[in-house]
């Protein structure tokens, strides 16, 4: 399987992470879990993404921090934004450090499949 | 002093010595000759003191006695007598006789007599002037109690017609209209109209301008017109006022010769100074409860504002976080019920139905968690300026209506616009669309009326639905009450909060089995504050 199909989950609750990846991986794609940025800096050294799907809000390290430390390691990897509390500046943060979408929680599928598909297609 | 004596007695020797005597003595003196004389003196005039010859041809010395008593209690009656029998003293004493002379007279012995007599009725005198001032003592204290304008009047003017056996009388306030005028406020015996207004003039023009109460004789100059044409031999005139304030008159009057006195005068002012304070002080009470209960009503409305947003505040801080904790697990639930739907694609329509069933229980709970959060979100009106009607059809046309329910719009003739926030009132306006059709299952109608009542606008949404029995209609709009099966109980609240929040009013009227109608009212003007 390619790369582009491989999608990294992060967020720190495990259920958020297992119903996703396996509406994912019953679409076809690969995916690989992580519960926080550390452990997704961690996942992105081992392996190639076509997407980060991640949290903004995690203990030890944001959404957007941990973003930074990705795209340093792999400066074309997009990624989507889920956040339960959308501010407008963590979301404004998160655009400016290039994040393709921020998505509210609870995630409206649809939306994020559609999404996806065009970034990973 | 000047008392005035008249003495009677066939003997005109008689009737000179005495006179003369007593005029020496300081009295004013009338002499008649006959009984028939005396009494027809009697009932012109005045007089304090009776001296009367007990045998005289025709009419003799006991029955003008009696006559004279009968016509005026308080006169002194002396019996002058030649042979004093036990008989004449006996019938003298019983028709009230205060002495007797007897003939030959020692002038000291005179004097004396009529100086006794004189002082025997003063006491008489005082002593039914004080009884007279007992019955004041009672009317002042139901004067006292009674706040009522008219009754206060009526009640008054009844004591004073009564205390003077007065046949009628007035009680007459200035006109509000019209200075020179005097309207009826309480009258009896008379057919003045309630609502007339009599000119001011003589006498009671002078007890107005003397702040001073008359007590006037036929004999001895006009009466008021309206006493005159009753026939009125006497009127009794006394001021209403409050020191040199003057209110009106309370004026009565008698077809009789009769026991009225000077000293009906001050019992009739004091009563009339009794009335006016007393009136002055029903209207202060009057508009002073008025107040307090404009203020009590304002208070407790402000009360049950501060407490309903306190109990709202305090729900809304726990709905919040409720609604952010549930909200999480719920969009976990959907993704999972999402997962489940795709790999269940071609499971048995048993499964497909659960999976529907989970999918709707948790769409009913996110918008559970919706309603929770709107409710909590009490932020201010942003004001601008809003025209009811169209935010009206923006609402009905968001909603997706019921095809059994019909919507009847009656729109007011050029309703102004309101300052108002337009997010927040159509969301009063849904909540409230959304409970009429929910109360019309079967179908029905919903009349939306909008109306201009001064500086109001009103917005009355009434359904033909089932209606709310009268003990649900009191918590109607209590955080978290509901009678639905699947209610927050918060629609009406926020609805209420929103309302409140623009200083206008929601009501509700049910009959149950007929329907509802919530009434928004809405200040034309509302400042943000």
């Amino acid at each position: 399987m390619s790369a582009e199909r491989n999608i990294l989950i992060v967020d720190d609750d495990d259920a958020i992470c297992e119903t996703l990846s396996d509406i994912l991986e019953a679409l076809g794609y690969r995916t690989v879990v992580a519960s926080d940025g550390e452990e997704a800096v961690a996942c992105v050294q081992k392996e190639e993404f076509g997407l980060v799907l991640m949290d903004l809000r995690m203990p030890r390290m944001d959404g957007v921090q941990a973003y930074h430390e990705i795209r340093k390691r792999r400066p074309t990897l997009e990624a989507i934004m889920m956040t339960a509390y959308a501010t407008g500046d963590l979301v404004q943060e998160a655009l400016r450090a290039g994040v393709r979408e921020v998505l509210s929680k609870p995630l409206a599928m649809d939306r994020l499949l559609n999404l996806i598909s065009t970034v990973c297609p | 002093m000047n008392e005035h004596v008249l003495v009677v007695d066939d003997d005109p020797l008689i009737v000179n010595l005495f006179s003369e005597v007593l005029k020496h003595a300081g009295y004013q003196v009338e002499g008649v000759l006959s009984g028939e004389e005396a009494v027809e003196r009697l009932n012109t005039t005045r007089f304090d003191i009776l001296l009367a010859d007990v045998k005289m041809p025709g009419m003799d010395g006991l029955e003008v006695l009696r006559q004279a008593k009968s016509l005026d209690p308080e006169i002194a009656a002396v019996i002058i007598t030649g042979h004093g029998t036990l008989d004449v003293a006996i019938k003298a004493i019983q028709f009230g006789a205060e002495g007797f002379v007897l003939k030959p007279t020692e002038i000291g012995d005179l004097l004396t007599i009529v100086t006794h007599a004189v002082e025997k009725r003063r006491l008489i005198r005082e002593n039914i002037r004080l009884k007279a001032f007992l019955p004041l003592f009672e009317v002042a204290k139901r004067l006292a109690s009674e706040v009522d304008l008219g009754e206060l009047n009526q009640l008054a003017l009844d004591f004073a017609i009564r205390e003077t056996e007065a046949d009628g009388g007035v009680v007459l306030l200035y006109a509000e209209s019209a200075p020179d005028r005097l309207g009826v406020a309480a009258l009896q015996g008379m057919s003045l109209g309630m609502e007339q207004t009599i000119t001011i003039q003589e006498p009671i023009s002078k007890v107005l301008q003397d702040n001073m109460g008359r007590l006037l004789m036929a004999t001895e100059g006009p009466l008021s017109p309206f006493a005159e044409r009753n026939g009125a031999t006497w009127e009794l005139c006394v001021p209403l006022s409050i020191g040199n304030r003057i209110l009106g008159v309370l004026d009565v009057w008698g077809t009789q010769r009769q026991v009225l006195t000077e000293d009906h005068l001050p019992l009739l002012s004091t009563l009339a100074g009794q009335l006016a304070v007393t009136r002055e002080n029903a209207l202060l009470y009057r508009h002073m409860e008025r107040r307090v209960e404009e203020r009590t009503r304002e208070l407790r409305q402000a009360q049950e504002r501060l407490l309903r947003s306190e109990r709202l505040a305090a729900i809304g801080q726990l709905g919040t976080s409720v609604a952010h904790e549930l909200r999480h697990p719920l969009g976990v639930m959907r993704q999972s019920v999402d997962y489940l739907s795709m790999k269940l694609a071609d499971a048995d329509e048993k499964v497909k139905k659960h999976l529907r069933i989970l999918e709707q229980q948790i769409e009913t709970s996110d918008k559970i968690i919706t309603d929770l959060m709107d409710f909590s979100r009490v932020h201010r009106p942003t004001w601008v300026e809003v025209d009811v009607e169209s935010l009206l059809d923006q609402t009905l046309a968001d909603i997706e209506m019921p095809s059994l329910v019909k919507v009847v719009r009656t729109r007011a003739q050029g309703l102004p616009h309101i300052w108002a926030d337009g997010q927040q009132l159509q969301q009063a306006f849904r909540n409230l669309i959304v409970n009429a059709y929910q109360a019309m299952p079967d179908g029905g109608i919903l009349y939306i009326t909008t109306t201009q009542e001064g500086e109001w606008v009103e917005i009355a949404f009434q359904d033909t639905g089932v209606g709310i029995p009268p003990a649900d209609l009191e918590r109607l709009f209590e955080p978290l009450f509901t009678t639905k099966e699947r209610g927050t109980g918060l629609g009406l609240a926020i609805c209420q909060g929103i309302v409140e929040r623009h200083q206008g009013t929601i009501e509700v009227e049910s009959l149950v089995g007929q329907g509802t109608t919530f009434t928004v009212r809405l200040p034309i003007m509302a400042t943000g504050g």
